[in-house]
């Protein structure tokens, strides 16, 4: 709780600082969004991300260098990008056909990939966050605007959230243990990035 | 070590796969497509105003047929061809095959380009780069097994993980994942979360793709790839764009209905045939990676990796719409691909998509390709010969194959053999959703006037199945040389040609029946009694019978491909009984189980009885119904007589080759498709022997004179001429009533079971006594179809060109609606009445000026007005030209304006020539007489437009 708590209010001083260089956790991946009222992904993407929230590409990121450090590269690759275009590439990639081909995506499984979409599709299914105009919902459905950050989550939906993903990954063929692991690390993360916008002391009580 | 076990009982190798024949087929339909659908652009662009001058010239598109086309066009075809060129660019025919040289162009440097692009694209980088290159290809050297190591190419992107072979044949590149090289080890640190790719693994994948190197499908893939962008980019967006632009003027337009009705069609039409091509593509595409994983297993890869089993979708919906989806992937999904390496029999199995879908392919490439060859001049009967003959080719080709497969290995499994049934069911459908699909020229309705006659292409297609399931059994059971190819060709080649002409059959007279019939069948056979010479009106129950099935009868042998059809089906099981029946197992087939039993035929001394049987049956019916003829003699003139006796042998002949069949069927458990038809076709000639043998004895015995009373002084030729003629319907009929009988036999009995046993052995004299038959039948089989094809071009083509014939074509009168009628009107107007129209108005006021300045001006002494004859002449010249012009011109589609309009171009041709005469002879009188009549005219022309106007709005108030 502590640590959600300090989180939200780190958001907070960070709103109100230059930019990323005060980053508390990591100078190198500080999510250019935090604090400022549009990223440069959102300026690229049009769309406009909240002010305050943590973008769920910075969630992956946390995860992958804490358990597959050497699936930074894919990060990395997707630096720069709107979630939904980074999703959109994830799948693309795993639903890849190509004429003469080996043809099976299962060949190497990746933690990346898995987290990310299994992620982003989870957070999508939250009520409070779903696309609140016809428009939105439209373009949700067409898969062109996925949800770009972490939603304030209650501790049962981060439970949730990571239940989800570690199904995923079992299906993927992840030995339980790794699978364990992965989700461990995906739930501290999301503790820490999911409190509320406002000064929060933890995630949502509902 | 292989740890996929195999529990295959059939090298799949055993007969070729098809799969290149099914890229031909694609590429033949891609090209189709393009030539089909950039001629109908350019024929829209070069003529637009076809569907308006059909209108204009009284066409009616809500009650089409081919007949009321006609009968609208026919007798103002040279106006309507005015009308044509009026709006036409006068493009060169050509023109059509120059847009798919450039779709040609265009796939040929996209073939050439996609290396390159994907080069680029992806960042490969040399494999020579890699940290541990030398040792990578040293290992690939070794796997591969090729003559030279393919050029290697790693693809840094970390998000890839499958390798892939591009470029062409005789220049492969292989490009490997960056990850897979890093992967690829047994050992694995503890904080690693992943599975590593461990050799064998590594092993498998690259000797999958080392195999689609060795099975040759690089070329092949990437030129379908290429094809199919180019299509895309350069007809089919072009053609979508076309069609769509035309939307701009369906909200002004009378005709709105109709014209969204074309246009759904169209778009309809666009993209079924895209997502066909598609389709078609990655199912080869899918069916090649069986291929490949078989090959790589051959090559010791351990392909454990397909069996893990992936989550699978939860739920009827995403079960059903996985599957959806898989039909567009170009990789089977890895747990069939297991399955397939474990049991290879759905290699061997037929498989409904592709048969479905060679079923439409088949329809819209013959729809294009005879769009294509439409302006190219050639014989009609030539172009439609040829478009057929590539229809059947690539159906029998993808089908006939894949048939071939299933009775191949249903007879090395010992299982049931198939029938063919469902794959000419599937193969049916498919021609009737394209046919359904496809363009009919001014029919402006989904569904054909008669959609019952589509049910012809699907009993079509399963008899045309069933035909070619049945001796590929019969063969199997009897060739025992090294391979199959040469029967299993003999047998396709046999159906496509049975098939072509039956396809040629469907194109020209078929779907005529189904867009509302062609012919009035009374009406040709008065015609056929008038070239007889025969009185028309007789009354007679034959003649009757005879004059409902005139027609289709004889549009049977309309094909020039009814000859090669008849000698297909006849020699092709016949030549079967050249093989040696007691010979030792197959060389063709590599068993791993059971023996391929050794099925004897039936004696041929039985199949030749039944045929004579047959003939004898035939010859007790002309007897009989010579006995009947004799009774009504008397009545009847020779003529009428000949034509009565020749519908008897014709039915006699049917009728003795439906007994024939009716032996072989009750004496035959196995292959009794084919041997009934061979039976029924050879008792023809028998029957024909004993119709003519009864018509020589006329006069003989007097209960069965018909023609003569004295004996032997019947000419035969009398007979023999029209019989001869007949014969290519008669063999059509008698190979269908066969089939009829075989069926019906079929489901009430039984077919006996595969022998286990050998059979007895044959000795030698019999042997070389069967082959000397079996040879000699068929030479003389052969020989006479060539003679009477050579002949039938040169000796009936003599009709008496003083008959009419336009009374044939049927005409169901059912008149126009008035909205129909209205855009008539509008298009008579907008198509040239107006101009006429305008003419004469322009015309009339100039001469009403004319006269006006001669009454305004000083009058002669005599007190005559002067006019300016050097201004009046051309507008004299001009109306009676106008006359002129308007007789070259449609009438007007309605026949109460049509009365009112005729009378009032009389009168104005009529003023015009006065007119001049009367300027040219300075004849005061005549020009009174001249503008007397102009008046007269203008009054007619008002009363006929009034009633053009009433017509108009009654069918644009509704």
């Amino acid at each position: 709780m502590c640590t959600e708590s300090v989180s939200g209010f780190r958001y907070l001083e960070i709103a109100d600082s230059d930019g990323p260089a005060t980053w508390p956790d990591s100078d190198a991946h500080a999510p250019e969004s935090v604090g400022a009222p549009m990223n440069d992904d959102s300026l690229q993407s049009g769309i406009p991300l909240p002010a305050t929230r943590t973008p769920i590409s910075r969630v992956v990121r946390e995860v992958i260098e804490e358990v597959a450090p050497d699936e930074t590269p894919i990060v990395d690759r997707m630096e720069g990008s709107s979630n939904s275009r980074a999703v959109r590439r994830l799948e693309r990639s795993a639903k890849r056909s190509e004429p003469l081909a080996f043809g099976v995506e299962d060949l190497i499984p990746l933690v990346a990939p898995v987290v990310w979409i299994v992620l982003t599709k989870f957070l999508e299914t939250i009520g409070e966050n779903t696309a609140q105009s016809l428009w939105d919902r439209l373009l949700r459905w067409l898969r062109l605007r996925r949800l770009e950050t972490v939603p304030p989550l209650t501790a049962e939906e981060i439970e949730s959230a990571c239940g989800a993903v570690r199904e995923a990954l079992l299906g993927k063929g992840f030995e339980a243990d790794n699978a364990d692991r992965i989700t461990g690390a995906l739930k501290e993360s999301l503790r820490r990035h999911s409190g509320p916008d406002e000064l929060g002391s933890g995630p949502n009580p509902d | 070590m292989t740890a996929t076990p195999s529990r295959s009982r059939l090298d799949e190798r055993t007969l070729v796969a098809g799969t290149t024949v099914r890229f031909v087929q694609l590429i033949v339909l891609i090209l189709a497509a393009s030539v089909g659908m950039a001629s109908t652009m350019v024929q829209d662009a070069d003529s637009p105003d076809s569907l308006g001058c059909f209108l204009a010239a009284g066409g009616n598109p809500e009650n089409f047929s081919s007949a009321s086309a006609s009968q609208a066009l026919l007798p103002q075809f040279e106006s309507y061809t005015a009308c044509e060129e009026g709006g036409s660019l006068q493009l060169p025919w050509w023109l059509g095959a120059v847009w798919p040289a450039v779709t040609v162009i265009a796939a040929l440097a996209l073939f050439f380009l996609i290396p390159k692009w994907i080069t680029w694209r992806r960042h490969l980088r040399p494999l020579a780069e890699f940290e541990d290159a030398d040792a990578v290809r040293k290992e690939l050297d070794e796997l591969a097994g090729l003559e030279k190591l393919p050029e290697i190419m790693v693809d840094p992107d970390p998000l890839r993980k499958n390798p892939l072979v591009f470029g062409r044949n005789g220049r492969p590149v292989v490009l490997v994942p960056e990850l897979l090289l890093r992967r690829r080890r047994t050992d694995r640190t503890p904080s690693e979360m992943h599975r590593a790719v461990d050799p064998q693994a590594f092993k498998a994948v690259m000797l999958h793709e080392f195999a689609h190197i060795r099975n040759r499908d690089t070329t092949i893939t990437y030129i379908t790839v290429a094809l199919w962008w180019a299509f895309a980019a350069t007809v089919l967006v072009p053609f979508a764009a076309w069609r769509l632009y035309g939307l701009r003027f369906i909200g002004d337009s009378v005709s709105a209905q109709t014209d969204a009705m074309l246009l759904a069609r169209d778009m309809s039409f666009a993209i079924v045939l895209s997502c066909v091509i598609y389709l078609v593509r990655v199912e080869v595409l899918r069916n090649r990676e069986h291929y490949a994983d078989l090959a790589a297993r051959r090559s010791g890869a351990d392909l454990t990796l397909l069996g893990r089993d992936g989550a699978r979708p939860q739920g009827d919906r995403r079960r059903v719409r996985a599957a959806l989806r898989r039909l567009w992937d170009t990789h089977p999904r890895p747990r069939e691909r297991w399955e397939v390496l474990g049991d290879n029999r759905k290699l061997f199995a037929i498989r409904p998509l592709p048969i479905l879908l060679t079923g439409i392919a088949a329809i819209l490439i013959g729809d294009q390709v005879q769009a294509a060859l439409a302006p190219v001049p050639w014989p009609q009967n030539l172009k439609e010969a040829l478009v057929a003959l590539v229809q059947a080719g690539l159906i029998t080709g993808v089908v006939g194959i894949a048939l071939w497969r299933q009775v191949v290995y249903a007879a090395a499994t010992k299982s049931v053999q198939p029938s063919g049934i469902s794959a000419g069911l599937w193969l049916g459908g498919g021609m009737v959703i394209a046919e359904l699909l496809r363009e009919r020229i001014y029919d402006f309705h989904w569904l054909p006037s008669h959609p019952e006659a589509l049910g012809l292409l699907v009993a079509a297609a399963v008899v045309g199945c069933w035909w070619i399931a049945r001796c590929a059994a019969m063969w199997i059971s009897v060739w025992r040389a090294g391979s199959i190819t040469a029967p299993a060709l003999l047998v396709l080649i046999g159906g496509a040609l049975a098939l072509a002409a039956w396809i040629e059959w469907w194109q020209s007279i078929g779907a005529g029946y189904a867009n509302g019939g062609l012919f009035n069948s009374q009406r040709a056979f008065e015609y056929v009694l008038q070239g007889l010479g025969i009185e028309a009106g007789r009354s007679s129950a034959v003649l009757s019978v005879y004059a409902a099935l005139i027609i289709p009868f004889i549009s049977l042998q309309l094909s020039p491909l009814t000859w090669a059809a008849v000698v297909a089906l006849l020699v092709i099981p016949l030549l079967a009984w050249l093989s040696k029946p007691n010979s030792p197992d197959p060389l063709w087939i590599e068993r791993k189980s059971d023996v391929v039993v050794n099925a004897p035929l039936p004696r041929l001394r039985s199949m030749l009885s039944a045929a004579m049987i047959g003939g004898a049956a035939c010859t007790a019916v002309i007897i009989a119904a010579s006995v009947s003829m004799h009774r009504q003699s008397g009545s009847q003139e020779t003529n009428a007589t000949i034509l009565i006796y020749i519908a008897w042998s014709a039915a006699a002949l049917i009728a003795g080759a439906a007994v024939s069949a009716v032996l072989v069927t009750a004496r035959t458990g196995r292959h009794r498709f084919p041997l009934a038809l061979v039976a029924a076709l050879l008792a023809l000639p028998v029957g024909v022997a004993g119709i003519l043998g009864s018509a020589a004895a006329d006069g003989c015995v007097t209960s069965t004179s018909v023609f003569v009373s004295d004996c032997g002084s019947m000419p035969l030729n009398a007979i023999w001429v029209p019989l001869s003629w007949l014969f290519p319907s008669v063999a059509v009929a008698a190979a269908a009533a066969a089939t009829v009988v075989v069926a019906v036999g079929s489901v009430m009995t039984r077919a006996e079971p595969v022998p286990t046993a050998r059979p007895s052995a044959t000795r030698g004299r019999w042997l070389l006594a069967r082959r000397l038959s079996v040879s000699t039948l068929c030479i003389v089989v052969v020989g006479i179809a060539v003679t009477a094809e050579t002949l039938s071009g040169s000796e009936y083509s003599t009709s008496d060109p003083e008959v009419p014939t336009s009374g044939i074509f049927r005409t169901e009168e059912i008149p126009a609606t008035p909205r129909v009628k209205a855009l008539q009107l509008l298009a008579w107007d907008q198509y040239g009445g107006s101009d006429l129209l305008d003419r004469f108005l322009t015309s009339f006021e100039g001469i009403g000026e004319v006269v006006t300045a001669g009454l305004d001006a000083e009058p002669l002494e005599n007190g005559r007005v002067v006019v300016d004859e050097d201004r009046l002449r051309p507008l004299c010249e001009e109306i009676a030209q106008l006359g002129a012009d308007a007789r070259d011109y449609f009438d007007i589609p309605d026949e109460s304006v049509q009365e009112a309009w005729a009378p009032a171009l009389d009168r104005v041709e009529t003023a015009g020539s006065i007119c001049v005469t009367a300027i040219d002879t300075g004849n005061s009188a005549l020009g009174d007489r001249a503008l007397a009549e102009l008046a007269e005219a203008a009054e007619l022309i008002s009363a006929a437009l009034v009633e053009f106007e009433e017509r108009l709005q009654e069918g644009t108030s509704g």
